[in-house]
């Protein structure tokens, strides 16, 4: 917890100081874990707020302070859920778009060109972003937090409310997909190379 | 297969290490109170047309009380019994067939 019992129930309260509080010590953490759920950064920091604004209207529900931070982690899934939702036409896009980021990837990789550190991540995050468009936005989130976040499975069943084996069913098929469509993209990479070679 | 999951691990691990937690911009808190404000303003209005609403209606309900029903129910079919609004009722009816038996029946001369 990055914060104390008594400073939630203060801003239950309704103590916009002890909210503010709250926020910031938690904000760099949701900022980062909306990034990676969503995969835009243009729209990390509304969506982020979003967040805090469902925490703020939604704060008098919570029954014990000790379940704040699955709480928080819940308002976080279900509003980056709701965006991806909102952007499933530019998702669906994007798969359309994956040949093409992959055969960019197996360009750089065919030049044999050092490319810069930036250079790399934004590849490794379209990569990513374009194998999690193989799978329902739901699933995506799942996987990310069980795979990127590094939640547990005991994390992620107090987030979700749903049985541990359950969730090991839905991990294991949307890890399955998102294999099979890396699958498909190394071997046209290695295509790619073998024909610039 | 395996190769290829160890990979895929490898890839999230580098996923996680591209998109790291980062401080928002100096508008973000500013913002977010923006935001908290507009909702707010947005439900404290609903709540005053929703009070509005529920204080007319418990308004409409009184007078109806107060006024309508006592004076509906002033009334004599509410206030007279059952069998009395029946026979107010048929008073019509008994007389029209009292006619009509006259008129089956004609009165016979008097016997001197």
């Amino acid at each position: 917890m990055l914060v104390d019992f008594e400073l939630i129930e203060r801003a239950q309260s309704g103590e916009d100081a002890a909210f503010n509080q709250i926020v910031r010590a938690y904000r760099k953490r949701i900022l980062g874990t909306i990034a990676r759920l969503i995969g835009r950064p243009e729209d990390v920091e509304d969506v982020s707020q979003e967040v805090f604004l469902r925490l703020y209207f939604s704060l008098d529900q919570l029954r014990t302070p000790e379940v704040f931070e699955p709480w928080l982690y819940r308002l976080t899934v279900n509003a980056a859920y709701d965006y991806l939702r909102r952007q499933r036409r530019r998702s669906e896009a994007r798969m359309s778009d994956l040949s093409e980021q992959q055969v960019l990837m197996a360009d750089a990789a065919a030049g044999g060109r050092a490319r810069d550190e930036e250079q790399r991540k934004t590849q490794t995050r379209e990569l990513v972003q374009s194998l999690l468009s193989t799978v329902s936005e739901e699933d995506r989130i799942l996987l990310i937090l069980k795979e990127v976040e590094g939640l547990s499975l005991k994390e992620l069943e107090k987030i979700y409310r749903i049985k541990e084996n359950a969730l090991k069913v839905r991990l294991f098929r949307a890890r399955q997909r998102v294999l099979k469509a890396y699958e498909a993209s190394q071997k046209l990479e290695a295509s790619k190379v073998d024909k610039a070679g | 297969m395996q190769n290829l999951n160890q990979n895929l691990d490898s890839l999230f691990a580098a996923y996680r290490e591209a998109c790291p937690d980062s401080e928002p911009g100096d508008r973000f808190m500013p913002g977010l109170w923006n935001k908290i404000e507009a909702r707010q303003s947005s439900v404290i209005l609903l709540t005053r047309w929703s009070k509005i609403f529920v204080t007319a209606a418990a308004a409409i309900t009184l007078l109806m009380s107060v006024v309508l029903i006592p004076h509906v129910q002033s009334r004599e079919v509410y206030s007279s019994s059952y069998i009395d609004v029946l026979s107010a009722d048929h008073t019509y009816d008994n007389a029209l067939s009292a006619e009509l038996v006259r008129a089956d029946f004609p009165q016979e001369a008097p016997v001197n």
